[in-house]
């Protein structure tokens, strides 16, 4: 068998070689019956590995270093239907939303198998739709907030549906059939459901940042012009329609037909909505963006500290997002993390305890390119040239490098461009870049790690999208490792 | 990583290399491909070749991108700078040739999900929670569901609806729990009905549509359905056992079996589904906290046959005095031998 342990080593090494310096990369290899379908990720108070599969349960691993000899166990081999969120409790207690609910998982005899599945919740319908996920975040009180996505077109739905059906909801691109599809369900601790915020599309994320904000992604198509990260608040409209037509008081006083009076009064959706906190080009930046998850590790994982990772299903990359509070509403900017080396199919985060590793968990679930299992990235101490925080300031940027900056490649205004453009949020799929224009840099002042941007022209609603050359390099010689940056203005700084 | 170096470490690895004629992908496979996937293929590190459908692709250009392009996240090698492209495609000749052999691995312990075919057995079910078919179930067996319709079908791009075209809705049981035993019983009980819907025997299911069996398109179909692949010994039908809005509390493990929890009104019940003696045989044991007599409305066919360990049946109800109410046992028997 030591042959064979050669072998894998190798190709573990082999794929961490392709990450340089700051990060390295790993795959983690699983049981040979376990398709690797990352639906669930994170750690136990005891520092185990859980990890929810689509096909196969819930496994549990110590760490090892050698990420191909992890010792796994299985927690449950029941098949959920669709877990895609999961918050561990204990290595004995376990809560993972699936399709039909929200669902307690626990051990109650102490052999390390799960015994117990207790219905939480399921104060949501099912349609019989493949597209309806679930994820989910604890509300720090015991509840939880639960992202309900919408149906897709691509499936059905059924002759009889679990919940009310609802035709005015079920017509469109994505739809809300039955209840409480596209809308954010608050859960408390007994397993009452309060629904919060509607107009999610599918909303493969939701998270809390450490000031108790939270935060969903959303995937672009219809009313989705690129994807959004949005700011979660109680009686906000996140802009598809369909789900409003569980909203009594706009079924009541608007319209029975939201999605038919957004399609025929654009005007009145743009000022209806509420618009993202971050907007990730599509393409480019991101195709589609799953669970955002905020680094708590206080800086072991390097130089981001509360700043959120946004992993990416349809392309092979992680983003980080830079996030401020401007004239009262929270917005900022995304740069990659990741760009290349890592796969598709990125779905779940989670640190482990140490704080020095990020593990990551993939799938496609029949969406983009193949691209599942499971892998670690380790901070190695070295530090990067990086966008470590922006500010937007009343005529442009002041932008914190995690380096001082080398101050003749920082000083030269060819080591800057700008333009902006906006993403028409629509019935149609998607958006082209729309009024796309180039900004000039006036200047640049550099002090220490610091490069302050005048830009003047700045517009809200638009994002600007900053572009630093790789000849801008730090002071002790390295050029800038993520120059594409890309801030969505909601509002001017006053 | 070096080429050269790499082929050395292979060729290090799988001891003895001897010239290959291309058409041997037999020896090409003993000789790469054996010291993880088995001398015959059944697995070692590497998954079983030999299951009907294999993890990345079962068509011969599927195994051949794979053996190319390897696959780094479970550390399979990429094999084409080191197999000529005639030893890359004899050897996925060669692993098409296994495929469907069946054999059992030295590794595989329990269920193995790799393939769309999930197995359980007696001392081990498997348990799966997905959209399952409705096998003809008669409309009345519905009566917590609401009833889907179909909607004018919707253009995204214009923003418009056919005046003609819907969206037509589908059979399917949207909150189910399949469960298999190994070849003598399947079940498929409905977590939103709170009561068994259909049990059948011999294999359980093909989940094809759901999981794929295969890269791309494959992998997915517009039901994402479960398929029942035996023949069905016992569908339900009838009015709900118990009045009052069903609701389901969760199942708990019972020596590996789940016992499903549910309340209908102030009724408490819990209910354990086994095989019995014979292929596609259920037992049914209920637990109630029932503190008066109960009739139950047994659903009725010339399929199968009912009896209960309690009360009497008249006129297809099951009469129960309270106490017999608390706990008691039905077994269904299909009337004609299921294989």
């Amino acid at each position: 068998m030591k042959t064979f342990t050669l072998i894998l080593g190798l190709f573990a090494s082999a794929i961490s070689q392709l990450s340089a310096g700051s990060y390295k990369i790993e795959a983690i290899a699983v049981p040979h019956y376990v398709v690797p379908e990352v639906g669930g990720l994170g750690f136990t108070p005891e520092g185990e590995l859980v990890v929810a599969l689509r096909r196969h349960g819930i496994l549990m691993a110590q760490p090892s270093e050698d990420p191909t000899d992890f010792p796994w166990r299985a927690f449950s081999t029941d098949s959920l239907h669709n877990p895609c969120g999961i918050q561990i409790i204990s290595k004995d207690e376990i809560i993972v939303s699936q399709m039909p609910e929200l669902t307690r998982i626990s051990d109650t005899d102490g052999d390390g198998i799960a015994d117990s599945y207790e219905n939480v919740a399921d104060s949501w319908g099912v349609s019989g739709n493949y597209h309806e996920t679930n994820a989910l975040v604890p509300d720090g009180e015991g509840g939880w907030y639960v992202a309900v996505g919408t149906a897709s077109h691509n499936g059905p739905t059924f002759e009889h549906t679990r919940g009310t059906f609802e035709p005015m909801g079920r017509i469109g691109r994505n739809f809300s059939a039955v209840p409480w599809k596209g809308w954010v369900v608050h859960i408390d601790s007994e397993g009452n459901s309060t629904p919060i915020a509607g107009g999610f599309r599918a909303p493969n994320g939701i998270a809390m940042d450490q000031q108790g904000h939270i935060f969903a992604t959303d995937n672009q198509g219809d009313w989705r012009g690129t994807s959004p990260l949005y700011h979660v608040e109680k009686g906000n409209f996140y802009g598809h329609p369909s789900s409003l037509v569980w909203d009594k008081e706009f079924t009541a006083s608007v319209s029975v037909n939201p999605l038919q009076y957004y399609i025929d009064d654009f005007e009145q959706y743009q000022e209806d909505r509420t618009r993202a906190v971050i907007e990730f080009p599509h393409g480019f930046i991101c195709n589609s963006p799953s669970e955002p998850h905020f680094d708590t590790t206080g800086g072991s994982f390097g130089p981001f500290a509360g700043q959120a990772f946004v992993g990416d299903i349809a392309g092979d990359r992680i983003l980080r997002c830079m996030i401020e509070e401007v004239d009262g509403v929270l917005q900022g900017a995304v740069v990659k993390f990741i760009d290349g080396g890592i796969g598709g199919g990125t779905n779940r985060l989670a640190f482990s305890p140490d704080g020095k590793s990020l593990y990551v968990g993939q799938t496609y679930r029949g969406w983009g390119n193949l691209a599942e299992g499971l892998k670690r990235i380790t901070f190695t101490g070295e530090m990067p040239f990086d966008l470590q925080k922006i500010a937007l300031q009343p005529d442009g940027f002041r932008l914190t490098f995690t380096k001082q900056l080398d101050q003749e490649s920082a000083g030269q205004l060819a080591n800057y461009s700008a333009k902006s453009y906006w993403y028409k949020s629509h019935h149609q799929y998607g958006s082209p870049q729309m009024d796309d224009r180039e900004l000039p840099v006036e200047s640049v002042t550099i002090n220490g790690n610091e490069a302050v941007l005048v830009i003047p022209g700045l517009e809200p609603d638009r994002i600007v999208e900053l572009n630093l050359a790789d000849t801008l390099l730090a002071e002790d010689g390295t050029p800038i490792a993520h120059g594409l940056i890309c801030y969505t203005i909601r509002k001017l700084k006053p | 990583m070096d080429r050269s170096l790499t082929k050395s470490l292979f060729m290090f690895a799988s001891l003895s290399v001897t010239s290959l004629s291309p058409a041997n992908g037999d020896k090409v496979f003993a000789s790469y491909c054996a010291s993880c996937h088995g001398s015959d293929g059944a697995g070692l590190l590497g998954p079983n070749l030999t299951d009907p459908e294999i993890l990345h692709g079962s068509s011969l250009p599927e195994i051949k991108a794979v053996i190319e392009n390897g696959v780094p996240a479970k550390a399979m090698p990429a094999w084409s700078n080191i197999l000529s492209d005639d030893e890359i495609d004899a050897v996925a000749k060669h692993v098409r040739s296994i495929m469907g052999t069946n054999l059992v691995g030295p590794n595989q312990k329990g269920k193995s999900t790799v393939t769309p075919f999930p197995e359980g057995t007696l001392d081990r079910p498997i348990l799966l929670r997905t959209f399952m078919p409705t096998m003809g179930l008669p409309d009345s067996v519905f009566t917590h569901h609401d009833r889907g319709e179909a909607t004018p079908k919707y253009s995204p791009s214009t923003g418009t609806f056919d005046p003609e075209e819907t969206d037509p809705v589908v059979p399917g049981v949207p909150g189910a729990i399949a469960v298999n035993f190994g070849n003598s019983l399947s079940y498929c009980f409905d977590s939103t009905e709170c009561r068994l819907l259909y049990a059948w025997s011999g294999p359980f299911l093909d989940m094809t549509n759901y999981w794929g069996a295969g890269e791309g398109g494959g992998r997915k179909r517009f039901a994402y359905q479960a398929e029942v692949m035996g023949p069905p010994s016992f569908i339900t039908n009838g009015p709900p056992f118990f009045e009052g809005t069903p609701q389901f509390l969760g199942y708990k493990k019972v020596r590996g079996v789940p016992s499903f929890e549910y309340k209908c009104g102030e009724l408490e019940v819990s209910l354990l589904i086994e095989p019995g003696s014979t292929a596609g045989e259920v037992v049914c044991t209920y637990r109630t906290n029932a503190n008066k007599p109960l009739t139950v409305p047994l659903p009725s066919g010339e399929e199968f046959e009912i009896r209960s360990d309690q009360g009497k049946i008249r006129k297809g109800t099951l009469r129960l005095k309270a106490k017999q109410a608390q706990a008691f046992t039905l077994t269904i028997t299909p009337r004609t031998q299921v294989r």
